[in-house]
């Protein structure tokens, strides 16, 4: 198997993570994009600065993983992919930002630093909670959720295809590719000569693959008028919120917003100096 | 029963690639539809769901195939595409099965149960949470045959059924397709298998009707199936 295909091979892994029969795994999707909507939203409102206070967040993923037994390794992986656009966006704040912010021994640790470590830790956060959606969320149950939330109809639809066609579009790239490379000699990638065909023939592929694949699709009832699914792939009526769902939902939101309004890092020292 | 009368299928650019072909099966029966590479086979299986524009008569039973009713024809008739990659597109195997009955409206507990039940059919329950990035050709086959089943049409057109599977896989598909009840119309030019598959041959070569009849007879013609563009068997 090509690295393209095992790439996508790995992003469909988590289709099978999800459709695990695990406690987490049964919570209402609802539920679980709304406190990943919340999760994010709350993350971001903290300042470049604020790293402490985002500490306490940590605990989350942490916790989140274990419950929904994925591996600790992956999960770790495909988190720190973030980490390079990160770098790349809060570098330049090292250089601006030279003033101290605190000391760590010897060590002085300037603002810009800091909002870089903040920067990238906060993306982590933000990816870890994704992916412990979609590592607990089959994807139809995404889908489904996203129609019951109203959400227009032409984002799910441009939200199914894509997922649906990264993987066609990966495979044809991937046979090329495979093609390509046992036909030419001792090359290390697509000559930047080959360039400009292999794209354009990798496009006309895709789009004979991608209109079997719609074929099959409307032969099989998508975007049937009169059928359940009414233009969609799930339904989402199938998704009624319980009282179970509901308590889940605020308990859940209430944790994620105590550390917002509650500096959990300041407790702790005032804890300390009082008792220690 | 489902008959194609002066059935014409066309191409987006307006050329012909099935040319007034015409003929029947009654319910339950099986027929192969042989031809060369090229011949119009898949467009015409194409014109018959209802995917390419076609002129001529579409029937299935009472229903008449056109733009009111197509989708009540496609309820009714399934097509399994010849590459299986074209028809698994969701993320399991699981969804890819469920996919049809979803769209047709049946609530979850019952697309559990014929998912379950047409995977138990054809032995492929422990394919059910998997990827078909992950799948064999055979498996992939077997998965993609299962997504038209589970819906239980009348009458399903098969598109080179044996194409990328090895021997193995091949005999299980004829014995699994030994067990299909409905009417089946096989496209292939592979004919050992169109001899195991079916009684009946329907020819084709160059989009028209080349020759109809018993497939005991016509496969071994060495004359008859040269002039098809065809390996005639025993050569």
């Amino acid at each position: 198997m090509s690295g393209i295909t095992e790439k996508v091979s790995q992003i469909y892994s988590f289709e099978e993570y999800a459709a695990r029969d695990l406690e987490v795994n049964r919570i209402n999707p609802i539920v679980k994009i709304g406190l990943v909507f919340l999760f994010i939203c709350v993350i971001v409102s903290f300042s470049r600065y604020q790293f402490f206070e985002l500490v306490p967040y940590i605990f989350f993923p942490m916790i989140l993983l274990a419950v929904a037994e994925l591996p600790a390794g992956m999960f770790l992986k495909r988190t720190s992919i973030v980490i390079p656009f990160c770098l790349f966006a809060g570098i330049s704040n090292v250089i601006i930002e030279q003033s101290p912010a605190f000391m760590i021994g010897s060590f002085n640790v300037s603002f810009g630093l800091l909002s870089l470590v903040t920067i990238i830790f906060k993306a982590m956060l933000c990816v870890a909670a994704v992916l412990f959606l979609v590592g607990t969320t089959p994807f139809t149950q995404l889908s489904a959720a996203l129609r019951r939330m109203h959400i227009p109809q032409i984002v799910i639809t441009l939200f199914e295809m894509t997922y649906r066609y990264i993987g066609t579009l990966a495979e044809e790239t991937s046979d090329m590719y495979t093609a390509y490379l046992l036909r030419s000699q001792r090359a290390k990638g697509i000559r930047m000569k080959d360039m400009g065909s292999f794209v354009g023939q990798l496009l006309i592929r895709s789009s004979d693959r991608a209109e079997r694949v719609y074929a099959a699709m409307k032969l099989r009832g998508y975007g049937m008028s009169g059928g359940g699914a009414s233009a969609g792939l799930t339904r989402g009526s199938a998704l009624k919120m319980t009282g179970r769902d509901w308590a889940i939902l605020f308990i859940m939101a209430a944790l994620i917003l105590l550390p917002r309004f509650v500096s959990i890092p300041a407790l702790y020292m005032q804890f300390v100096e009082r008792f220690f | 029963m489902f008959e194609v009368k002066d059935m014409t299928v066309s191409y987006p650019d307006g050329s012909k690639a099935v040319k007034g072909m015409s003929f029947r099966l009654e319910d339950g029966e099986s027929a192969v539809l042989i031809g060369a590479n090229g011949a119009g086979k898949t467009s015409l299986f194409l014109g018959i769901m209802g995917v390419l524009p076609h002129g001529g008569e579409v029937r299935l039973g009472d229903l008449v195939q056109d733009k009111k009713t197509l989708e009540a024809f496609r309820q009714k008739a399934g097509l399994v595409f010849q590459n299986p990659d074209d028809m698994l597109f969701m993320p399991r195997i699981y969804d890819d099965i469920a996919f049809s009955l979803r769209n047709y409206g049946e609530p979850e507990d019952v697309v559990r149960e014929k998912v379950n039940a047409i995977a138990e059919k054809l032995g492929i329950t422990e394919l059910l949470g998997r990827s078909s990035v992950k799948l064999s050709g055979g498996e992939k086959r077997m998965a993609a045959l299962a997504a038209i089943l589970v819906s239980e049409p009348e009458f399903i057109l098969f598109d080179e059924p044996t194409a990328f599977l090895d021997p193995k896989a091949r005999r299980r598909l004829i014995e699994t397709l030994k067990t299909i009840d409905c009417t089946k119309l096989i496209a292939t030019h592979d004919l050992s298998f169109a001899e195991e598959a079916a009684r009946r041959g329907i020819f084709i070569r160059k989009g028209e009707l080349f020759d109809d009849g018993k497939l005991d007879k016509l496969l071994y013609d060495e004359k008859r199936m040269d002039e098809c563009g065809i390996e005639a068997l025993g050569i």
